[in-house]
């Protein structure tokens, strides 16, 4: 491998910035303007950030949200390269076997989200 | 570059190719397992509410009697060789342990009826976090891989650590689950740096390419590449023992055991004492004797290597097991270090047998103890979980007073459990100990090297020393005189019956003809896979013998009861 091999990745890494830089800048000069202390705070998901954590109780409700979430969000990371990988699979003549293997995962996935819903997971109160 | 990128693809193609259909009998037990603790899950979550969830204690054990027989159709149609691109072995030694660790299921889940009405708390989640931890000790025992191992690892000890927090409103299950799990997340992750340190050395996880690279760089002419990885080798060997010496409660790694064996629920101490100990020996046993098994790495005779780190945790956790249990005064607590006392006289029989690879079939004594050991343990904390008093379950030798009297079943089978576990004679944990010691002690007069029967003698006299513990609760049992203002019950459900009488059963079977349970055994460390030639010679010769004893047999029609010639 040569450092050339890596030029297209410099170039994006490079137009990354200066877009994000770009569109940055032009909201600061150009953007209304009306700070409200919810605006200006540094976002932390909804909860306050500033102060002891004494003082900021959250409810436990937020834990099983968060297991749920990692729960699924994992699902994608098996999902999508699956999903990318799919046509090379079928190329070589194992499509279906490729789309059991896939079937078994989400339906123990799903099975656990059947679970969490009859244990009440997923409502609020 | 073009080689490189060749090897690449032609191993990603290798991947992509589905597996034949052939090697799909490897998952079979741990599949039916798996599938099981599934719909367990869905049939817990249309649970009527307000009724009893004894159907899913019955429905779990015939699953998992159902997972057990299939291993035993599978004993005869063995795969030589691992399967699925190297990660999983299809042999007689992994079978072996999924039977053992069904049967520790089975037992466990039976009991939980009993002790669930005892606790009042009668959730589902129990027989699937079993179940899960079933089969994740299953696979870990049929590993062919570091990172089956691992994973198998943590689906073996994730549920039981739920386990361990069972009971909600007890505090002390929840120090014993938090212990449990902060340790245990500690030792696997301490684990897995050896294991990425043995892969850094050989640049595989396949545990027979680890043994054969591990070889080569060994004995690499160059003295400087020798050493410089030698560090390496040996650190890593010695986090990867120590992971499974914390999951078979060895000392010096066994300083969680007593805390978390008296915080949770009885059934599951019986389940995570028995089972997840057999898991662990399994993949321990794999990789010393697959992937350490250079004899330089070995030590013993030839200098310092694992032989020696197991023949001191064997003597340590031996003496120490059976010193301390006797000063308890919490039968569940008893229990535990009585547990590290059995962790010892299994790493006896592992020292003995690895001290050369002619001694190789001697593993089998490991296999048979730790049957024996099954029988005993799981059916003590299922007579301790189905006894109380004062509306919470037994738990010290005062709350087992006169009770032996008051309950003659529950007496006769704790009295039964005891003894086996004390290796009185004719109980099965009579014959695994002596089978262990004997083998023991054979090692020794083979090779000369007397330090083998020194430990055959110290596991000796500390068991004599355990008698006295183990007869202890028969004494206040029977001896000591029942609290009158006491409110004691016994919550003797029909799962349970089941359950104790099997195990008794088993126990007694195990003591009184036990040549059914060493042939197994043997067989299993005949068909064991992957170690290098000079073992695999040892194996043939076992298989012969094994076909001569079978002609004999059939010839004569006489079956010979009692311990075979090791």
């Amino acid at each position: 491998m040569q450092i050339a091999d890596y030029s297209a990745l410099m170039i994006f890494l490079v137009l990354g910035v200066v877009v994000a830089g770009a569109i940055s800048a032009l909201a600061n000069q150009f953007g209304p303007r009306n700070k409200t202390k919810q605006k200006v705070l540094p976002y932390e998901s909804g909860s306050n950030p500033i102060g002891s954590p004494q003082q900021m109780r959250f409810s436990v409700k937020f834990y099983m949200l968060a297991i749920s979430f990692i729960l699924f969000d994992l699902e994608t990371i098996f999902v999508i390269p699956w999903a990318v990988a799919w046509k090379q699979n079928d190329m070589l003549g194992h499509g279906l076997y490729a789309l059991g293997v896939m079937l078994v995962f989400v339906t123990i996935l799903t099975i656990g989200l059947v679970y969490e819903w009859k244990q009440g997971g997923l409502e609020w109160d | 570059m073009l080689s490189n990128l060749l090897i690449t693809q032609f191993s990603t193609l290798a991947l992509l190719t589905p597996p034949v259909a052939a090697e799909y009998m490897a998952l079979v037990p741990g599949a039916i397992v798996s599938v099981l603790a599934l719909i367990i899950i869905l049939v817990d979550s249309f649970h009527r509410p307000g009724t009893r969830r004894d159907y899913l204690a019955y429905f779990s054990a015939i699953g998992l009697a159902l997972a057990g027989f299939s291993a035993y159709v599978l004993w005869d149609n063995t795969l030589a060789g691992p399967v699925f691109n190297g990660m999983l072995y299809l042999d007689k030694f992994g079978l072996f342990f999924a039977i053992l660790a069904c049967l520790a299921g089975g037992l466990a889940v039976l009991q939980a009826p009993s002790y669930m009405r005892l606790v009042r708390m009668d959730r589902g989640e129990y027989y699937m976090l079993v179940l899960f931890s079933v089969a994740g000790a299953i696979f870990m025992a049929n590993a062919a891989d570091m990172l089956t191992l691992f994973i198998a690892l943590e689906v073996m000890s994730i549920p039981v650590y739920c386990l361990a927090g069972y009971l909600r409103r007890d505090g002390r299950s929840a120090e014993a689950a938090l212990k449990y799990f902060i340790l245990g997340a500690f030792s696997a992750g301490l684990m897995l740096y050896g294991i990425s340190l043995i892969y850094g050395v050989t640049g595989t996880t396949s545990l027979e390419f680890i043994g054969r690279n591990l070889s080569i760089i060994i004995h690499d002419p160059d003295p400087a590449g020798a050493l410089a990885s030698g560090n390496l080798i040996t650190v890593g060997m010695l986090l990867i023992f120590s992971g499974f010496a914390f999951k078979i409660a060895a000392v010096p790694f066994h300083i969680w055991t007593p805390d978390v064996y008296t915080g949770s629920p009885a059934p599951a101490v019986g389940y995570m004492s028995t089972a997840v100990k057999a898991g662990a020996i399994a993949a321990m046993l794999r990789v010393l004797l697959i992937a350490f098994e250079d004899p330089v790495l070995r030590g013993g005779f030839n200098g310092f290597g694992w032989l020696d780190v197991v023949f001191f945790c064997a003597a340590a956790s031996m003496v120490l097991g059976n010193v301390v249990a006797i000063m308890q005064k919490n039968v569940k607590r008893m229990l535990a270090y009585s547990s590290i006392a059995h962790a010892g006289y299994l790493l006896v029989g592992v020292a003995a047998s690895s001290a050369s690879p002619e001694f190789f079939l001697h593993h089998d004594t490991v296999l048979f103890y730790l049957a024996t050991y099954t029988a005993g343990t799981v059916g003590a904390f299922g007579v301790l979980s189905i006894l109380g008093k004062n509306g919470r379950p037994v738990e010290t030798y005062d709350d087992l007073a006169g009770l032996g009297l008051k309950y003659p079943v529950a007496g006769v089978l704790m009295g039964l459990f005891m003894f086996s576990s004390a290796g009185v004679p004719p109980f099965g944990g009579f014959v695994g100990k002596l089978y262990i010691f004997s083998s023991a002690v054979q090692v020794g007069n083979t090779t000369g090297e007397f330090s083998f029967i020194g430990l055959a003698l110290v596991g000796v006299l500390s068991s004599v020393a355990g008698a006295y513990y183990y007869l202890k609760v028969l004494v206040s049992m029977y001896m000591k005189k029942a609290d009158e203002k006491a409110d004691t019950e016994m919550v003797m459900t029909s799962s349970a019956k089941v359950s104790l009488f099997a195990s008794a059963l088993l126990t007694l079977a195990l003591g009184i003809f036990p040549g059914f349970a060493i042939e197994m055994a043997r067989e299993s460390m005949v068909d064991f896979q992957g170690p290098s030639a000079t073992t695999q010679k040892v194996q043939e010769q076992g298989r012969q013998q094994l076909e001569e004893m079978r002609q004999k047999e059939a010839s004569s029609r006489v079956v010979a009861d009692g311990v075979p010639q090791g």
